[in-house]
């Protein structure tokens, strides 16, 4: 019997229209669970509800390429579930339960061995709602939540969902620790969580850990592509929900290298990147810097500056500042060459620099059509260098700054270049991101002293917080420059 | 057969009624009365009658000539013609009541059975006049009386008709339900329409 002769009337619309609402009712129920579990996924509901073949939500992330399915199942019964998950084959799939997915332990054992055969996670409110409430206690189990419900697998219930929880706390602190056994152990049941790729993602965060914690990795006890956190982990972890927890950065960016964190594609400045870079302002070592002279910025949040990942470098917004930090001076932007900058503003600025301790070894400036450059000798500054006193205080008006030399806090030499507004090292040198944004701030006039100053106590006072929580463990950088390179500009 | 296996035969029937609809493609939202979401969707009350009663599946169609059209479905695993008859005559009037009762999730009426029935009235099972017979069967429950010749004058015969337009019998065999469009080309298609912004 085929073909249809109903006449939809009013009342009938008004019938579907409950069915409807009440089916709406339902997914907005699970939307607000996922959301909660994963601020950052992106959720696309479809017509469908309840369907064999086709999922009722389409959730997908920033920065990955797959989007995961999710089917909601009214109908709990374990065989049942064991069985949808052959109509639905290799698209590794959640299956949201409106029932509780807790069943026999008979039925229950086929339909975890099938779901975790396949890729295939199976939940319920229950479950979720027991993620939610761990994850109010730690940040870092918003990690385990979001992971899960990317790749996660088997059957997570109430009671599974806390030892998942559990489990990935375990890992975090063992590893933290770097406890040998405990961190194997937890290694070893992750696996049976996730799928391969979360899994190596989770493992890479916890042997990053276990380098934080001051162990080789190559004692890490459990197999990992790789012996550092790769773009795609580090990728996963920027994209979370605020995790809170300067120790858990300094220790993940022990081994974490400017250039890998610059690579990244991330779309946005996440809090997290927040937290990673001033977690480990004096980890990161870039070797140039361009000031680009700024209108006001609009800042998100409440932070008074501002990291994002931006055209091959990492950028430092204030609101009346933009700064530029890259891994080599190749990358400084082209910009048009001024003639420097009038000698008395320069001073003026290097006098600031003076008080925070940063001696200028070298300032070249040209006066009608000559050239001086004045140099101290040692450690002394040209301030205190009776000629070269005698010299500026013949300069006339015309008198146009172009390079001046400093020296870091680690004995290295920086330029400071007035005509293009760039600060940048010699030779393989390298300089912490603080110190070079802070310099940069302090010596171009065209930015407010106060935003120097500021950004000097930040970083300040954020290394002392990283310090306390870490425990000091300093990694020396050796000068590497020869020091006649200070004679080439 | 024994209740609770003929219960568990029939439960597991209409979850293989509602994985044949949804092999059509013509399903958008289905569910079962054994299910959290089926059950209050698909029980109504006779209206002389303290029981309830219920369908086995229910839903919403969807594509040309049935967009969000609703369902309900009476799923009758039988190998033999068995009482099939006699079930399908409540079965119309459970059709009559549900109409009277929630007309809105009552769209389309489908008997769905392995096994055919009352092969010699075949073509009679979806007329007005089948339908009229069937709540004349259950007209203690449907018209809270016994009286036959009552029963006739309290028929509404606009419903008979609306109900008798709404039928649908299908016919099942396990063969016929591997006779389907693979999973893979079913999830195939999915993300064609994804694609294309369709569902």
């Amino acid at each position: 019997m085929t073909g249809h002769r109903v006449s939809a009337d009013t009342e009938g619309y008004a019938g579907i229209a409950d069915l409807t609402r009440s089916i709406s009712s339902v997914k907005d129920e699970v939307i607000n669970r996922v959301r909660a579990l994963d601020a950052r996924v992106r959720i696309r509901s479809t017509d469908y509800f309840n369907n064999t073949f086709v999922p009722d939500l389409v959730l997908s992330w920033p920065g990955e390429e797959r989007p995961r399915e999710l089917f909601i199942r009214a109908d709990t019964n374990p065989e049942h579930l064991a069985e949808d998950i052959g109509f639905v084959p290799d698209r590794q799939p959640i299956f949201f339960g409106l029932g509780s997915v807790s069943a026999s332990a008979e039925h229950n054992s086929l339909v975890s061995s099938e779901a975790q055969d396949h890729g295939v996670l199976i939940t319920d409110a229950a479950g979720a709602d027991e993620f939610l409430d761990r994850r109010r206690q730690s940040d870092l189990l918003g990690l385990a939540s979001a992971a899960v419900l990317q790749g996660g697998r088997g059957v997570v219930d109430r009671g599974e969902a806390a030892d998942t929880a559990t489990l990935f706390e375990d890992g975090f602190e063992s590893a933290k620790r770097g406890d040998p056994e405990r961190t194997a152990s937890a290694a070893d049941r992750i696996a049976g969580v996730l799928d391969p790729d979360r899994t190596d993602r989770l493992l890479q965060v916890l042997q990053a850990l276990w380098v934080g914690s001051g162990q080789p990795a190559s004692l890490f006890p459990a197999a990992v592509k790789q012996d550092h956190l790769d773009s795609s982990a580090l990728l996963f972890l920027l994209e979370q929900e605020w995790i809170r927890d300067t120790l858990f950065w300094r220790n993940l960016a022990y081994s974490l290298k400017f250039d890998q964190l610059v690579s990244l594609d991330l779309s946005e400045p996440t809090e997290n990147l927040q937290e990673l870079i001033w977690a480990n302002t004096d980890r990161l070592k870039a070797r140039a810097c361009a000031a680009v002279t700024s209108e006001a910025n609009d800042l998100p949040g409440k932070r008074f500056a501002y990291f994002t990942i931006e055209d091959g470098g990492l950028a430092f917004r204030t609101r009346r500042a933009l700064l530029r930090l890259y891994s080599s001076a190749d990358q400084l932007p082209e910009t048009e060459k001024s003639t420097g900058v009038p000698l008395e503003h320069v001073l003026q600025r290097l006098r600031l620099l003076m008080r925070d301790r940063t001696p200028v070894r070298t300032i070249e400036f040209v006066e009608e059509g000559r050239k001086w450059t004045c140099e101290s000798e040692g450690d002394r500054d040209v301030f205190s260098d009776d000629d070269f006193m005698q010299v500026i205080s013949t300069a006339g008006p015309n008198a146009q700054v172009r390079r001046v030399a400093v020296r870091s806090t680690e004995g290295n030499f920086l330029k400071l270049n007035f005509a293009n507004r760039s600060v940048t090292g010699y030779g393989s040198s390298r300089f912490e991101i603080a110190q070079l944004v802070t310099l940069a701030l302090f010596a171009f006039p065209e930015f407010p002293p106060e935003e120097a100053k500021t950004a000097g106590e930040a970083f300040a006072n954020m290394r002392v917080h990283a310090e306390q929580v870490g425990g000091v463990r300093r990694v020396v950088a050796l000068s590497e420059e020869n020091s006649h390179e200070i004679d080439r500009w | 057969m024994p209740g609770e296996e003929l219960h568990v035969r029939g439960a597991d029937h209409a979850r293989r009624a509602r994985l044949w609809l949804d092999y059509t493609t013509r399903v958008r939202a289905s569910w079962l009365v054994t299910d959290q979401f089926g059950g209050d969707r698909l029980t109504f009350s006779w209206p002389f009658d303290d029981e309830n009663f219920s369908f086995d599946l229910g839903g919403i169609l969807r594509g040309e000539g049935l967009e969000h059209q609703s369902f309900l479905a009476e799923v009758k695993g039988y190998s033999t013609p068995a009482d099939q008859g006699s079930h399908y005559l409540s079965y119309l009037a459970k059709c009559y009541v549900a109409l009277g009762e929630h007309p809105g999730n009552a769209q389309n009426f489908m008997w769905i059975t392995w096994c055919p029935f009352n092969v010699t009235s075949w073509n009679e099972l979806c007329s007005p006049a089948k339908v009229r017979e069937g709540v004349l069967h259950e007209r203690v429950r449907v018209l809270g009386t016994e009286d036959h010749d009552k029963s006739e004058t309290l028929i509404n015969d606009s419903r008979i008709k609306d109900v008798a337009d709404r039928l649908w019998l299908i016919v099942l065999s396990e063969r016929q339900e591997k006779l389907v469009i693979s999973p893979e080309e079913l999830g195939e298609l999915e993300r064609i329409r994804r694609r294309r912004g369709q569902s």
